[in-house]
């Protein structure tokens, strides 16, 4: 415990430091809040999305700030644990009055946070890094009041980028192996319900549990009915078992992976020459100015290029607030949930990372012109649910190695909704 | 379906017994609930993991249809030597002070802390990936109609078979055997007979040892070596003791392959996802109607 608080000390004096920079000599703050997960089963990979919010906070105050005041990030470390995010995010809504919070990375926590505190009192939350399917079909059922928003792109994507591609390739019958978390459920689920739109049959679906001694009967059980392949969902370490395990119980080669396995030393345990086939997708991205620009003011920041996956997300997460707060020349909940789109989407002016690209902002508000904010992640447009969408990319592994093939696009993935949507 | 399942649940469940009886020893004979045994198992593959990688260069010819050569079996040797000689060192090093004070509580926990220590060490010595004996995969053949196991897996339970048996005569021939159980029944009787304490101390953790290294082993062959092996293992390896009768060698045995098979035919009435309950149930089950276990003795 005490380990985590002085984390959250240091982190709290390492924003406030910045925050009270001599460049911005605002009087006033204004202070928003954030849960992520610093240490817990998804520690490792918080500290490190953390700083990319963190980026974001300096960024908007060496442009002078939100509306002229000094922005302030008050962020909590969740422990991997809901019942740890729940009361963080209760202090900063109860206590802070924060009118917004970035996080939780985890859909688990996210959820937590969003069905107990952030929707029932009327508080944006924005995540960087939950793509759990459920969170859309909860705002679909009205539960999130619109103040539910996510910067990745949902799994539901991932699950029609994948049914489109196991059809083209001639796939009819498939085996479904998944992880018994929102992660692998919610994958499995859409992927399922597209596969059979498309024409495909689910010959199995089959949950596995994380850390058992074996997956023997799982893959027997997912033989059953005579799959042509397997769509595999988890992560490298029992994943690993659960396709060694599929290949030696005489299981076709063909594998579906989706980007939790887009990992060489995946490819490089099971045996490339045992997997005859693989057809994998993974969130692609778009390449733009935003993203050169966010790399850079990271190095310059910390010393080394952002490495890991959804550091962006968090920064554009932080940015989108702090652009609704300045173009709704108000700090409340809803001027951010109102204007995220107006500072989002595809119409008026391209706006683009760092403090020249907020800037730019300020100054089209001032002149009353629209504009959009191209993210380090990608052009950004919000769904009425709260969902970005994003191009998926295909991959393979051609000579052992993972290498990516293709690419979908946003309006790929949209008409295929449309078609067989729900 | 149902062969299938059966065959799955007793490769597994060999894994296990071999791994429960150097449970139900040490709880035996030096009286407390090793929670570190699970680590001797990591060990036990690790250091196998060691001499195949290390002969890897001229490992030629496998044995038949198996997926290994001799450099397997000089390995299955060589890990149990060393993984008994890490068994000593620990016993020497804090199990033999606390044993001293007799109290009961300190040596569980301390042996959860050796077992944490043991883990993370093979973390910090062979990383955090998980490794394999051979890159090779064995396609499963068709022994019976519809049943499919692989070479290696009939290997795994054949040798298990072959190991109990060598231990049941080797508890029930051998001097130093009997003097094992005679410590178990009743340590001070044992030592006013004659019998030297500290001897079987070591004795005990030499056969445990072998038989967790062994068994770690025949994990890393059938599944995968990974640092968390023995600690995911452990929660079955003592609901395999306890089913059988905490003590009692032969329940150890049946207690591993009931868990191990129970696991694999849940499979046939419900979703995976609620296998590792089945295991525990069971056990909840066998204990409330008999609450030493199947085998155990009453006295106890």
């Amino acid at each position: 415990m005490q380990k985590h608080l002085k984390k959250t000390l240091v982190a709290s004096a390492v924003i406030s430091a910045l925050s009270f920079a001599p460049m911005a000599a605002q009087a006033c703050t204004t202070t928003i809040g954030s849960v992520m997960a610093l240490t817990g089963s998804l520690g490792a990979l918080g500290q490190s999305i953390a700083k990319g919010a963190e980026l974001a906070v300096d960024t908007v105050n060496k442009a002078g700030g939100v509306n002229g005041c000094t922005l302030k990030m008050n962020l909590r470390d969740d422990q991997t644990n809901p019942a740890v995010g729940v009361a963080a995010a209760k202090q900063l809504v109860d206590i802070n009055h924060v009118p917004a919070i970035v996080g939780a990375l985890s859909s688990g926590v996210s959820m937590a946070i969003l069905t107990s505190v952030t929707a029932p009192s009327h508080v944006v939350q924005i995540s960087p890094s939950s793509t759990s399917p459920s969170f859309t079909e909860l705002a679909k059922e009205g539960k999130t009041g619109g103040y539910w928003f996510r910067t990745a792109p949902s799994d539901a994507l991932q699950s029609v980028a994948m049914a489109k591609e196991a059809r083209a390739n001639g796939l009819k019958r498939v085996a479904v192996i998944y992880v018994k978390n929102p992660y692998g459920e919610g994958l499995a689920g859409e992927f399922s319900s597209y596969f059979k739109k498309m024409g495909g049959e689910v010959t199995a679906s089959v949950p596995y549990n994380p850390n058992q001694p074996s997956y023997r009967s799982e893959v027997s059980s997912a033989l059953q009915g005579d799959p042509q392949a397997v769509f595999l969902i988890g992560y490298p370490g029992d994943g690993t078992t659960v396709a060694r395990e599929w290949i030696s119980a005489g299981g076709p080669q063909v594998f579906l992976l989706p980007d939790g396995l887009e990992s060489q030393k995946f490819v490089n345990d099971v045996g490339p020459r045992y997997m005859k086939k693989v057809i994998g997708t993974a969130g692609g991205s778009v390449k733009t100015p935003s993203l050169t620009i966010f790399k850079n003011d990271f190095k310059a920041k910390y010393g080394n290029y952002p490495t890991q996956a959804y550091m962006t997300n968090a920064y554009d997460a932080v940015m989108v607030i702090a652009l609704a707060m300045e173009k709704g020349h108000g700090t409340s909940a809803n001027v951010i949930k109102d204007n995220i789109r107006q500072v989002t989407g595809m119409a008026g002016e391209p706006v683009y990372a760092g403090v020249k690209g907020f800037e730019k902002a300020a100054r089209l508000i001032k002149e009353g012109k629209t504009f959009h904010y191209v993210g380090a992640t990608g052009p950004l447009t919000f769904d009425k649910y709260g969902d970005v969408s994003g191009p998926m990319a295909i991959w393979t592994v051609k000579n052992g190695k993972v290498e990516q093939t293709g690419m979908m696009s946003v309006k790929e993935i949209d008409a295929i909704i449309k078609k067989y949507g729900h | 379906m149902f062969g299938q399942y059966l065959a799955d649940g007793i490769i597994l469940g060999s894994t296990l017994a071999l791994g429960a009886i150097g449970l139900t020893l040490t709880y035996n004979i030096l009286n407390f609930a090793n929670f570190a045994h699970g680590s001797l198992l990591t060990w036990g593959a690790y250091f196998a993991w060691i001499i195949v990688v290390a002969f890897g260069g001229v490992q030629g010819a496998t044995f038949g249809p198996l997926s290994f050569g001799w450099p397997l079996v000089v390995a299955l040797l060589f890990t149990a030597v060393m993984t008994s000689i890490l068994a000593i060192i620990v016993d020497w090093l804090v199990f033999r002070i606390l044993r001293k004070t007799n109290i009961q509580v300190s040596l569980v926990i301390a042996s959860f802390g050796a077992s944490l220590l043991l883990r993370n060490l093979v973390v910090v010595i062979f990383g955090p990936e998980p490794q394999y004996y051979s890159e090779n995969i064995q396609i499963a053949r068709e022994i019976f109609p519809g049943v499919r196991v692989t070479p290696d897996q009939i290997f795994v339970v054949c040798l298990s078979i072959i190991l109990v048996i060598l231990l049941h005569l080797f508890m029930t021939r051998t001097k130093l055997g009997k003097a094992m159980r005679a410590t178990a029944d009743n340590t001070s009787l044992a030592q006013v007979t004659g019998i030297n304490i500290n001897n079987i101390v070591r004795w005990t953790w030499i056969v445990g040892a072998s038989l967790a290294a062994v068994a770690g082993v025949f994990f890393g062959l059938t599944v995968q070596i990974l640092p968390e092996m023995g600690f995911n293992l452990l929660l079955f390896l003592f609901a395999a003791a306890i089913l059988g009768g905490v003590g009692s060698i032969y329940g150890a045995i049946l207690g591993g392959m009931v868990i191990g098979i129970a696991a694999d035919l849940s499979v046939l009435f419900i979703s995976p996802a609620y296998k590792p309950a089945v295991a525990f149930t069971l056990m909840i089950l066998v204990l409330l109607i008999r609450p030493s276990g199947i085998l155990g003795e009453k006295t106890r």
